[in-house]
């Protein structure tokens, strides 16, 4: 995880570095909410537009069964758009419910411009692999 | 004489011509040439009209099974799923590899070497997951 993070920081300096003070970085927590569900499994799509939002680090969230950067195909660093997914085989009293943090995704953005974010929840499933309906939201913070 | 062989055996002409000589009934040849001409000119007529129709014959076979073979594949639908798609939602996304996953902690491994390296485990776990996620052409 410390690995993860120190690359994700150097990652995040080289294109600061690159792209000077008219580029910003922020990180999009990503939120799943599973209602009284334990979540086990989720696959969403990520989508920014906007503000020439790129794609440049993607790390686990904030419950220990998924703060493991979840899979993403690496074709979508530097890229506006990136489906991420996670899962967790652990029993259902050491899952997460209600809202929880599933991953953060940090994006690099010109300063000036408007950006929006959109996510797409496609599957998601309960302890012993039952499908479940959640819901999922982004909120933005600055890092930089 | 018999089935498409129309000509006459050397040893019944030669019996006719003895026939016809000892009769004494005289035949010009021009007019034996004018029915010998004629008989040949019925007889491949009948074979064109035999040769037509058994091409319509073989023509409608075939329409028949080509009809026969499309009528057939749209009563029977066959759905086929990815490998992958080990929960058959018709569609590989993190919910297979989450199966996998389970299946392979419960001991259930056989048929799930996706990555071909000979044992089932983590590895193609990783391999459907990656599926999963994968960009598709046309995005972004």
């Amino acid at each position: 995880m410390t690995a993860l993070r120190i690359s994700v920081a150097i990652a995040l300096w080289i294109a600061f570095a690159a792209h000077g003070q008219d580029t910003s970085f922020r990180a999009v927590d990503v939120y799943v909410n599973s209602g009284a569900q334990p979540l086990a499994a989720y696959q969403l799509t990520f989508l920014s537009t906007g503000a020439n939002v790129k794609i440049v680090g993607i790390e686990g969230g904030e419950h220990s069964a998924f703060a493991e950067a979840p899979y993403y195909d690496p074709k979508a660093m530097q890229r506006e758009q990136v489906t991420i997914a996670a899962f967790n085989t652990a029993a259902a009293n050491q899952l997460p419910t209600g809202r929880t943090r599933v991953a953060t995704i940090h994006v690099q953005a010109d300063v000036k411009s408007q950006r929006t974010y959109k996510v797409e929840v496609s599957a998601a499933a309960a302890a012993g692999g039952k499908a479940i309906s959640v819901q999922a939201n982004v909120e933005e913070r600055m890092t930089r | 004489m018999n089935g498409d062989d129309e000509t006459i055996p050397a040893a019944i002409e030669q019996r006719l011509h003895h026939i016809a000589g000892a009769t004494g009934v005289f035949v010009p040849p021009a007019v034996d040439d004018a029915v010998l001409s004629r008989s040949q000119q019925r007889f491949a007529e009948i074979r064109r009209r035999r040769a037509k129709t058994q091409r319509v014959w073989w023509i409608s076979a075939a329409a028949a099974v080509i009809v026969l073979g499309l009528l057939a594949s749209s009563l029977i639908t066959v759905t086929r799923y990815e490998r992958a798609d080990i929960d058959r939602s018709g569609r590989v996304d993190i919910l297979d590899a989450f199966a996998l996953a389970r299946r392979i902690q419960q001991g259930d491994t056989a048929g799930f070497d996706f990555n071909n390296d000979g044992v089932v485990d983590r590895a193609d776990v990783d391999t459907v997951a990656a599926q999963a996620v994968r960009l598709r052409k046309g995005r972004a």
